[in-house]
């Protein structure tokens, strides 16, 4: 009987929750989908590091999906709050046919279990299916070669799914049966007609606390961005959590602060206030932020970390898949530091020839890198160094700063496609990309420097934008290239050899960089680069960012919205009675869904529009960070956001609106 | 004198084949310009219908409805909405008050549908409040008014767009008896000094001899007509009484 009923109630309100389901059923896609990414990429063909930093990437992920559950359990048990509040009535009509609260309980527990199941089935069930879709993508981002196309299907991952949201349900029926047995009959009955009272705030404290909250973010902004050095300059790095917790407070204040104040500027605005039906409007909308200050300030914070995830996220992915093929410009590049000043310089063409690979070579260019004790980074910083020590105080420059020769650099441009470096007979270069660095070496562009004890002066005041070592991002601190004639009679510290294959192919490429590491080539020392190898290293990274990005910015993305929705839901079945007045005085079916319109799209919008503040400040910084492994621009991956969060964010709006428009 | 509202042959039925209920069974009546007419009835005779189809809420099963020379059984739509907040006002017996809106917010709002400027709505509030005596709760929030108060703004912003015909569903329903004095003195008021035709539905005989006319509904039909012409109220309330009697007695088994 109990579980006829039961399933009466959910084909009932189905329609009404369809957003929640959905949610529910989303929640499940993506958890699946993030915790199967070992049987997607089972049947790619990975090298052993790829294979290594895909364990790792796991174990990440698993982590991550503990926090993942966390969230979406809050979500699940503040939803179905949402719910029970709304059966009040047919709670205590229940209750006075003479069923027991324990049945009650009972009813709900039933419920709660067959939606759990319901979107369980139907969530792993799309899982498993977009999950094939989305294995191309991931081998498009491991830049494996997939075999073949193969149904994959993850046990492991279909059983941590039903395990953790068998978890989130049970904590979810807890929670309903206690807030059940602790209802009274009479409130039950009488929930609809509960007055909602207009709770009035002190104007002064809003005004005291919504310049405090300004103040706060203020102070957080400048913080995390200009002021990101000067904070930190003696503290811990933790203390960068202050401003972050300090902008989330100031968030909080904001709102409240904003909900009081807003509806008295609104309202002494008469012309506006006081036209068609915006008074109704603007009070529904003051009443149903001042009920959630606290989550709405919640999501904002959610929205704002989505935003600086995803573009974060995307544009590491991005970055990486774009440098390889301009930093990483040879296939393989061989370094041998000599013994002593006298050892003679490596002939790396015959060695190559004796070893029987110089005839797989289609390029092959040798370069000498020098160094003059005398000479160090501290030296080349000139007058700049007192500032940039000021920002990296852990950094010595004490080490002698590397030196080519102009001849020498130029013949590595050719082959690495940069920029050539022109100097005149007693001018030098400074050869730099890394991001930072070029800023530092720009504070001193036009200062002499004396060189194996001649003074050069700049070629011109543009830095020459190259490397010498092949490398998976713009990395060079820059070195000196310098006239032939100054290191005529020096010794080079070590020689080095940049090569391309005539071979594209993966595994031959493999094989030959085997073949050239195996070499003895003397010397004090040896080290290798190769393309291949950069590659796998940065994938690595550029996936784990990309998909611990995507796994927590789409979680927040949903939590966010679908709790506006459900909010804007239940808010709507609770005004009918409202909407039914209007009407009777005479508003129009058009003036009636227009307010409807306006208060959910401002009441969308608001958490959005101070997730947006937020980011311009918040990506400064992250860009700040990204710097350091060379990313200079979040524009593109901003885009893709954006687009991520018009989709999903705003189709949830559209569906919140349609549906309760359903509902007048 | 002008006949403002007239009703032709209006029937209404309810249910299906098998099950049919005649709400109101071939009803005929007319109310003119500057008249108070309360409409009698037990519960289920009727006329809460009767006043839902005038008031274009609910649409009849056959027949008309004229109000002012139109004839609303065959509007729809938009023009229905039109026609609502020009020509209508309206007072319930639980006030359908918005919560969230001040009192003088609430009478505000009626006139903001007609798109009447912010400063016009003022003026128009004020006179309306000073005859009504709400001037001093007009800033309050209806769960800070008392059902009497409540009520009392409720009227006004029935009455505040200047409408033909005020429509009353037992507005003292909700009262208790020296608020229902207080608010049936208003509406006499309001109809003598104001010349608001006013069409009232009640079960109570005490509100129905404040009106100038009282019509009988008996299951669906008219019963009777009693005109107050030059008696005194008590007089009145007797004449009532005595019809009640004649109905049935049981006229006010609901209060």
């Amino acid at each position: 009987m109990l579980a006829k009923l039961a399933f009466k109630n959910i084909k009932k309100s189905f329609k009404d929750y369809a957003i929640y389901f959905c949610t529910l059923i989303l929640g499940v896609v993506i958890f699946y989908i993030f915790n199967s990414l070992d049987s997607q990429t089972a049947m790619l063909r990975l090298s052993e590091s790829t294979s290594s930093l895909m364990r790792m990437m796991e174990e990440v992920l698993s982590g991550v999906s503990i926090f993942i559950s966390c969230v979406l359990g809050f979500l699940i048990i503040y939803a179905s709050r949402f719910l029970i509040k709304k059966r009040n009535q047919e709670f205590g009509i229940y209750l006075t046919l003479g069923m027991s609260k324990r049945k009650i309980s009972t009813l709900i527990l039933l419920e709660t279990l067959i939606a759990g199941v319901m979107s369980l089935v139907i969530g792993l069930a799309c899982g498993v299916l977009i999950s094939q879709v989305t294995s191309v993508f991931v081998a498009k981002l491991f830049e494996a070669d997939m075999e073949q196309f193969a149904f994959n299907f993850s046990i492991a991952a279909t059983v941590k799914t039903l395990i953790y949201f068998g978890i989130i349900y049970l904590v979810v029926m807890i929670f309903d049966v206690v807030m059940v047995g602790k209802c009274k009959l009479i409130e039950l009955l009488q929930a609809e007609k509960k007055n909602e009272k207009i709770r009035l705030k002190n104007p002064a404290l809003c005004i005291v606390l919504f310049l405090a909250s300004v103040a706060m973010m203020g102070w957080s902004y400048w913080a995390v961005t200009d002021g990101f050095y000067t904070v930190i300059s003696n503290r811990p790095l933790a203390f960068i959590l202050v401003p972050i917790g300090l902008g989330c407070v100031g968030t909080y204040l904001l709102f409240w602060s904003i909900s009081g104040m807003a509806l008295r500027i609104i309202s002494s605005c008469k012309n506006i206030y006081g036209r068609k039906l915006n008074s109704f409007t603007f009070k529904q909308l003051s009443s149903k932020i001042n009920s959630m200050v606290a989550s709405i300030s919640i999501i904002c914070v959610m929205l704002f970390m989505t935003i600086c995830l995803l573009s974060s996220a995307l544009s590491i992915a991005n970055y990486f898949n774009n440098s390889i093929q301009k930093y990483a410009s040879a296939d393989m590049e061989v370094e041998v530091y000599r013994e002593s000043e006298t050892q003679k310089a490596t002939d790396f063409e015959k060695i190559f020839s004796e070893n029987g690979v110089l005839d797989d070579m289609s390029d092959l260019v040798t370069v000498s890198v020098y160094s003059d004790p005398n000479f160090n980074y501290g030296d080349s910083l000139g007058l700049a160094l007192e500032e940039i020590t000021a920002q990296y105080p852990y950094i010595t420059f004490d080490a002698p700063i590397d030196i080519m020769s102009s001849s020498d650099y130029n013949k590595l441009a050719d082959i690495l496609q940069m920029e050539s470096a022109k100097v005149g007979a007693n001018e030098y270069a400074i050869v730099v990309n890394y991001e930072t660095w070029i800023y530092s070496r720009t504070l001193e562009l036009d200062s002499k420097m004396n060189i194996f004890g001649t003074n050069l002066s700049p070629n011109g005041s543009k830095i020459v934008d190259g490397f010498n070592i092949i490398n998976g991002g713009a990395f060079n601190m820059g070195f000196f290239v310098v006239p032939d004639g100054i290191i005529k009679n020096e010794v080079p510290y070590k020689d080095f050899a940049v090569i391309n294959y005539f071979t594209q192919e993966h595994d031959d490429q493999v094989e030959l960089n085997e073949k050239i590491a195996a070499i003895n080539y003397g010397g004090s020392g040896v080290s290798f680069d190769s393309k291949i190898r950069i590659k796998e290293n940065s994938i690595g990274l550029s996936a784990m960012a990309t998909f611990v990005g995507l796994y927590l910015g789409l979680i927040f993305l949903i939590s966010s919205a679908a709790i506006l929705a459900l909010k804007v839901l239940s808010d709507t079945i609770d005004d009918r009675e409202k909407y039914n007045i209007l009407r009777k005085i005479g508003a129009d079916e058009k003036q009636i869904k227009g307010s409807l319109f306006k208060q959910e799209l401002i009441f969308f919008l608001l958490p959005l529009v101070l997730a947006l503040i937020h980011t311009i400040f918040g990506i400064k910084f992250c860009l700040m960070i990204l710097e350091t492994i060379g990313v200079t621009t979040l524009l593109g991956s901003m885009i893709t956001t954006c687009i991520i969060i018009v989709l999903i964010y705003g189709g949830y709006f559209i569906a919140a609106y349609a549906c309760s428009k359903n509902m007048l | 004198m002008k006949k403002l509202l007239q009703v032709k042959h209006v029937e209404k039925y309810y249910g299906n084949k098998n099950n049919l209920t005649k709400a109101i069974d071939d009803i005929s009546l007319s109310v003119n310009s500057g008249e108070f007419v309360a409409i009698m009835g037990a519960s289920g005779s009727g006329k809460t219908t009767l006043l839902n189809c005038i008031a274009t809420i609910d649409r009849v099963t056959s027949g008309n409805i004229l109000i002012d020379g139109e004839d609303i059984t065959t509007l729809k739509g938009n023009n229905l909405n039109k026609f609502r907040r020009e020509k209508l006002g309206f007072i319930f017996q639980d006030f359908n008050l918005l919560n969230t809106l001040t009192g003088y917010e609430n009478i505000a709002l009626a006139l903001a549908i007609q798109n009447i400027s912010a400063k016009e709505q003022n003026d128009k509030i004020k006179a309306i409040a000073k005859t009504l005596g709400i001037e001093k709760i007009l800033d309050r929030y209806p769960y800070q008014m008392s059902g009497g108060e409540k009520q009392r703004v409720a009227s006004a912003r029935a009455i505040v767009t200047n409408p033909k015909i005020v429509l009353a569903d037992e507005p003292t329903g909700a009262l208790d008896s020296k608020s229902s004095k207080a608010l049936l003195e208003t509406f006499e008021r309001l109809n003598q000094t104001l010349g608001s035709t006013i069409l009232m539905v009640t079960h109570d005989a005490f509100a129905a001899s404040y009106a100038s006319r009282v019509i009988f509904i008996k299951d669906g039909k008219i019963f009777s007509e009693l005109n107050r012409g030059d008696d005194s109220r008590k007089t009145f309330f007797d004449n009532i009484i005595d019809v009640i009697t004649l109905l049935g007695g049981n006229l006010n088994d609901a209060c």
